[in-house]
């Protein structure tokens, strides 16, 4: 019997065996120690996603039980409509595909920022040195972190989203810096008031939602949400890219004869490894799917990780291949919940890779030095050594 | 066939655009404009992938 558990750091080194079998053979796959079904085929997630109303996200995302006070702090992300489509509408403002295109130039000023350095000194750590910094700097700025307390709340996020070996209780430490976060943001909120700036703390704060102005906590929840969901995933992309890359010399070629590419190459990596694995939805009534029944209340995870290497929606699914035509990717979700942050993480993706190639394109990792994260829905590395 | 567009939904991804040039358009403002309303048949196909590629599900047909 094929068995699935995220908390599992065996698992974390290569899901997608396990996923397969899934796939073809337990299709809605109960894991009872746990208490949740799983989904891992491309139709069924899809399916999934585009029902909010009988795949609810009330209880928020995340499998491990949350209290209710972890699951008011996921913002949007632990509501359904209509509450949820009221303060999306209001978020997503300097997220429109205009907005996010006029930040290109920036992206692009940042990126070299933080490879100067690199290139000066023959090599650095990748995720460290650059692909942590530059998402969590365009986060910020549309938040107004100022740039000295940028490393302490990415060292936050960081511990908040880590899950300890084989428990799926939310570690304290974990507890922890998630409150310093909450406690952080309320005090940048307090600060807004009154001395507003112009960036989206201030939008939030004068905004209203059906007449009433937007609680403190839902305020806070945000930033919380932005300055995790912000840089942790893109951050994750860009290691994830440049590890593919580096271990499919055929594709690397590519890359390096036409950096043109780096969309699909982001397009791809997204697709083969996605920095978000898995979110979780809970069953409002009762639902047959494969012969199997969810009861209502269950908590069923959709896995976007398999969804995206499902050989039903993919040619070809395990191939790493950055000139694939583009199919249906589910990296940034679907339907309501769908990625605010989507263009500006491929814009991030983009920008950061075309310069990377550009400007280190013989780089090497460090094979015995790359270090994964372990959390039960983020995927990728903590550390990446790399040399020009 | 009829295009519908829940426009408190749309987010300008523009996904549609790509699918069916002829039917979507983003404004200067990135507000989606609808070219066609009422397409013919031989865009049918171009418009389905547009409704299901939607990744916001704002987009669907109504037959007249």
């Amino acid at each position: 019997m094929v068995e699935l558990n995220p908390y599992d750091w065996k698992l974390h080194e290569d899901p997608y065996p396990v996923y397969k079998r899934l796939r073809d053979e337990a299709p809605a796959y109960r894991n009872e120690e746990l208490g949740f079904w799983a989904l891992t085929r491309h139709a069924d997630v899809l399916g999934a996603l585009r029902q909010p109303e009988l795949y609810s996200s009330r209880d928020g995302v995340a499998l491990e039980p949350l209290d209710r006070a972890a699951t008011e702090v996921s913002s949007i992300l632990a509501m359904d409509p209509p509450r949820h489509d009221a303060l999306r509408s209001i978020i997503w403002r300097p997220f429109t595909p205009r907005r996010v295109r006029d930040l290109e130039a920036r992206v692009r000023e940042l990126a070299d920022r933080y490879l100067d350095p690199m290139v000066e000194q023959g090599g650095g750590d990748f995720i460290k040195d650059f692909a942590g910094r530059v998402p969590m700097d365009v986060v910020s700025e549309m938040i107004g972190i100022p740039p000295e307390d940028r490393d302490m709340v990415r060292e936050w996020a960081d511990v908040v989203v880590h899950r300890d070996e084989l428990k799926p209780e939310v570690p304290p430490a974990a507890i922890e810096a998630g409150m310093k976060l909450l406690g952080y943001f309320y005090e940048h909120v307090n600060r807004r008031r009154g001395a507003p700036k112009g960036d989206l703390s201030d939008v939030l704060i004068a905004a209203d939602v059906d007449g009433e102005p937007i609680p403190d906590m839902d305020i806070v929840a945000v930033h919380f949400l932005l300055s995790i969901a912000g840089n942790e995933t893109t951050t994750k992309l860009l290691g994830n890219a440049v590890y593919w890359l580096s271990r499919n010399p055929a594709e690397r070629k590519k890359v390096e004869a036409n950096p043109e590419l780096a969309p699909r190459w982001v397009e791809e990596t997204l697709r083969y490894d996605a920095s978000s694995q898995m979110v979780a939805r809970t069953v409002t009534r009762d639902i047959e799917l494969h012969d199997k029944t969810l009861r209502e209340g269950d908590r069923v995870a959709l896995f976007i990780g398999s969804a995206n290497r499902d050989e039903r929606a993919f040619p070809d699914a395990d191939r790493y291949d950055v000139e694939r035509e583009a199919g249906q990717t589910l990296a940034f979700g679907h339907g309501v919940h769908y990625c605010l942050g989507a263009s500006l993480a491929r814009l991030e993706g983009r920008i950061c890779l075309e310069q990377l190639i550009k400007r280190m394109p013989r780089f090497e990792l460090h094979d015995a030095k790359l270090t994964r994260m372990h959390s039960s829905n983020v995927r990728g590395f903590s550390s990446m050594p790399l040399s020009l | 066939m009829k295009v519908v567009v829940d426009f408190d939904r749309c987010e300008a991804n523009a996904l549609c655009t790509e699918e069916a040039p002829e039917v979507f358009k983003l404004d200067e403002n990135d507000f989606l404009q609808v070219l066609i309303e009422e397409p013919d048949d031989s865009l049918r196909m171009k418009v389905e992938k547009a409704v299901v590629v939607c990744p916001r599900n704002a987009i669907s047909i109504e037959e007249s």
